[in-house]
């Protein structure tokens, strides 16, 4: 009996469905994903390596071609020396900002708590230092260093060194574990809202505390939702994790507000943030093994 | 079995080329996809009858769902479905001249 060209390719789909499904319900689909990144990370971190010199040199000559446009007011050494400064000053009121938050965090716990002198510090993070291998834009993933014989378990909240939020491990495997971004689409959790007399100290730990929901759009774009409407946002708001949901630490730094969605017909406000870190930028990250 | 080993040996290579130096290089978020482009190369140039092309888009998106978040099977399967419906498109509607002798 001689089979027909279409019912042989159904049978062969038919089939690979079957192995396929198979293959993902049982833990063969991670002993198959670790063999993987077990002989491929060294061949990775080089191309990684390579990649992001590369990335870097180009963005250091367009970074010069639009230093050269300021010429005209001083000179190239001046213009070169302020623009190094200038990243440097970038980097530091990121840290500071983050830091900032944390603080008054910390500063309003105290305020409320006041009274209370048996409560203990807050402990410090446990934190663990992990290299980025890979990512994948078209999923807001990562793919770091670290796996289950480092400890690491699925929902560890990732920041990176300034204290920005990341994501959370997701997927792990023996010697890699995935981070999914927070701006990833599966990503959701509970925020806050700092507007900036609030980070500035100045009525910190009034009644005007605004609560929302960020869920991750996908392609690096992430969304605050829920947000009562009588309360009052605006652009440029910050946004840290609230503790409600109990995934991230509190007081880490998400983003801050670009764009503020109101109309009358929706019962809530929404708002478009901007994520606090750099996607290009993501190397060395923290994975958070115990909090508070 | 020579070709096989080559178009494992080549999507590897493009499916960690891929996830680790190109991401550098995004075109506003979107990266290049190489083994999806080498897919549909080798469909649309071997001959409508013979069957590199179903096989490449086999490897290729096995590679692909490794180095993926998605399920295994997800890049296999669409993948798939484009290099027959390429070859379907060579088979059916396109008739490639050929001068024959007298």
């Amino acid at each position: 009996m001689k089979l027909s060209p279409k019912f042989k390719i159904g049978i062969i789909i038919i089939l690979l469905i079957a192995l396929f499904t198979i293959l993902n319900l049982t833990p063969a689909k991670k002993e198959t994903k670790n063999f993987f990144y077990l002989i491929s990370s060294p061949i990775q971190k080089a191309l990684w390596r390579i990649g992001d010199n590369i990335s870097d040199f180009f963005e250091m000559v367009k970074e010069i071609k639009n230093l050269k446009k300021e010429v005209d007011e001083h000179s190239f050494i001046d213009t070169l020396r302020y623009a190094w400064v200038n990243e440097e000053l970038k980097l530091k009121i990121v840290g500071l900002l983050a830091e900032n938050t944390k603080l008054e965090e910390l500063k309003r716990e105290n305020e409320v708590l006041r009274g209370a002198l048996d409560i203990g510090l807050e402990k410090e993070f446990k934190l663990l230092l992990a290299e980025v291998i890979g990512k994948d834009i078209s999923q807001d993933t990562l793919l770091i260093d670290l796996g289950s014989r480092d400890g690491i378990s699925k929902d560890f909240p990732v920041i990176n060194q300034q204290k920005v939020l990341v994501g959370k491990i997701g997927a792990i495997y023996q010697n890699h574990s995935k981070v999914i971004l927070i701006s990833n689409k599966e990503s959701t959790f509970d925020a806050k809202i700092l507007a900036p007399y609030q980070t500035e100290g100045f009525g910190a730990g009034s009644e005007t505390e605004t609560y929302g929901i960020v869920k991750g759009k996908g392609n690096l774009k992430l969304f605050l939702d829920l947000i009562p409407r009588e309360k009052e946002i605006k652009e440029g708001d910050l946004v840290v994790t609230a503790p409600l949901g109990g995934i991230f630490p509190k007081g880490l730094l998400v983003g801050d507000i670009v764009k503020v969605l109101k109309s009358d017909v929706m019962a809530w406000q929404q708002a478009e943030i901007l994520p606090a870190f750099n996607f290009k930028e993501l190397e060395i990250l923290f994975v958070i093994t115990n909090f508070k | 079995m020579r070709k096989f080993l080559i178009l494992i040996l080549s999507f590897y290579i493009l499916a960690l080329f891929q996830t680790s130096f190109l991401v550098h290089f995004d075109i506003l978020g979107y990266v290049l996809n190489f083994i999806l482009i080498a897919t549909i190369l080798i469909n649309l140039f071997e001959n409508p009858q013979k069957n590199l092309g179903i096989t490449s888009a086999f490897i290729g998106g096995f590679f692909l769902d490794i180095f993926s978040e998605n399920f295994l099977g997800f890049y296999v399967l669409i993948l798939l479905g484009v290099s027959l419906f390429i070859k379907f498109i060579l088979r059916k509607y396109v008739r490639i001249p050929t001068i024959k002798r007298a």
